[in-house]
C-alpha cells in the first residue's frame, strides 16, 4: 500500500493504519530497534511504542517519507530504552562498539547538552554529511544511524569489510576535525 | 560531548540523506567486491599457458636442430650403473645452427663421416 493511503487512514483515525504500517514497515522498524537493543522483547516493545507515537503525531503531522519518519521515532525510542536498561553500566552489542568508535571524534567529556547545542551539532552534522562522498556517507549512516554491523553493511553495499573499516576511520577523523573547527567540541 | 550524545545527534540527520542511504542499501551496486580467487585462477591459467608455449617452442626448436640419427654404444643405464655395452640409435642435434646454414651442413658432413667410417684402431 502507498504511504499516502496509509497516511490518509491515520488522518481518518482508522486503526487499520497501524496494521498497514506494521505490514509495510514493521520489519524495518524492528531491525532499527534490534540493532540498538539486541533484545527481541525490547525491540518489539519499541516498535509498538513507535506505532503509538505515530498515532499520536499524525495528524497534525504528515510526513513526506513515512518510513524515515517511523525509523527515526524507533531509533529515538530504542536509544531511550537502551539508556534506561543499561543505566550507568554499559551493555555489550553493536551499540557499545559504535559508541566506542564515535568516541574517536569527540572529547568524551560529559556535557549538559542544551537544546541549542544539540541543534547546532545536528546542523553541523548535516553539513558534514552533505560534503561527504556518497559512498562514505552511506557507510557512515548505516553504521551510526542504523547501527548495522560491518558485515551487514558489506552485504548491503557490496564493499569489503576492510573497505568499510577504512571508510569509517576516514570519516570519523574528518568529522572530529570538522566539529572541532566549528567549535562544537 | 559524549559518544552517546553524538550518536543521538544522528537522529537529526536530514531526511533526504537518509532516503539516499536507504536507497543504496536496497540497491547494492556501489562498488563490486573484488574477486581475488577468480583473479588468482586467471593468473594461474595464464602462467601455465605461457609455460606450455615455452615448452612447445623449445621442443619445436630442438626438432628443427635435429640433423639425423646415429648409432651409438651405451655403457651405463639411466641410473648411472655400468651395463653390458649396448647399441642404441640416437638423435643428433646440431646446436651449431639452423637448417640450411653452413654450420648445419658441416654437422651433416661430420655425421656422414662418422656413420661411414669404420674404426681400424691403428691397423691399416
Amino acid at each position: 500500500m502507498e504511504d499516502s493511503a496509509i497516511l490518509d487512514m491515520y488522518f481518518a483515525r482508522s486503526e487499520q493504519a497501524i496494521a498497514e504500517t506494521d505490514r509495510k514497515y514493521g520489519s524495518y522498524c524492528y531491525s532499527v530497534a534490534y540493532h540498538i537493543l539486541e533484545d527481541r522483547q525490547d525491540s518489539e516493545e519499541s516498535v509498538n511504542d513507535t506505532y503509538y507515537s505515530a498515532w499520536r503525531g499524525i495528524p497534525p503531522r504528515r510526513p513526506r517519507q513515512l518510513g524515515i519518519f517511523l525509523g527515526r521515532i524507533t531509533r529515538n525510542l530504542a536509544i531511550d530504552r537502551w539508556r534506561r536498561r543499561t543505566a550507568d553500566k554499559r551493555g555489550g552489542g553493536e551499540l557499545t562498539l559504535v559508541l566506542d568508535e564515535l568516541a574517536d571524534c569527540i572529547s568524551g567529556a560529559e556535557s549538559p547538552e542544551t537544546d541549542l547545542m544539540r541543534k547546532e551539532v545536528t546542523v553541523a552534522l548535516n553539513h558534514f554529511l552533505q560534503a561527504l562522498p556518497e559512498q562514505d556517507r552511506t557507510v557512515l549512516l548505516c553504521q551510526y544511524y542504523f547501527a548495522n554491523t560491518q558485515r551487514e553493511i558489506s552485504q548491503k553495499t557490496g564493499l569489503t569489510e576492510n573497505g568499510i573499516k577504512s571508510s569509517l576511520r576516514r570519516s570519523r577523523k574528518a568529522l572530529g576535525r570538522f566539529l572541532e573547527k566549528e567549535g562544537l567540541l | 560531548m559524549t559518544s552517546m550524545q553524538l550518536f543521538e545527534n544522528f537522529s537529526g540527520v536530514d531526511e533526504a540523506l537518509l532516503v539516499q542511504a536507504a536507497k543504496l542499501r536496497t540497491c547494492p551496486v556501489a562498488v563490486k567486491k573484488a574477486m581475488p580467487k577468480h583473479r588468482l585462477l586467471i593468473a594461474l591459467i595464464a602462467i601455465l599457458a605461457l609455460l606450455l608455449a615455452g615448452c612447445v617452442a623449445v621442443i619445436i626448436g630442438l626438432q628443427q636442430r635435429r640433423v639425423g640419427q646415429f648409432t651409438g654404444t651405451v655403457y651405463k643405464d639411466a641410473d648411472g650403473n655400468w651395463i653390458e655395452p649396448t647399441e642404441q640409435i640416437r638423435n643428433m642435434v646440431a646446436l651449431a645452427g639452423y637448417k640450411g646454414t653452413d654450420n648445419y651442413r658441416a654437422t651433416l658432413q661430420w655425421l656422414d663421416f662418422i656413420e661411414s667410417d669404420t674404426p681400424c684402431f691403428g691397423q691399416s
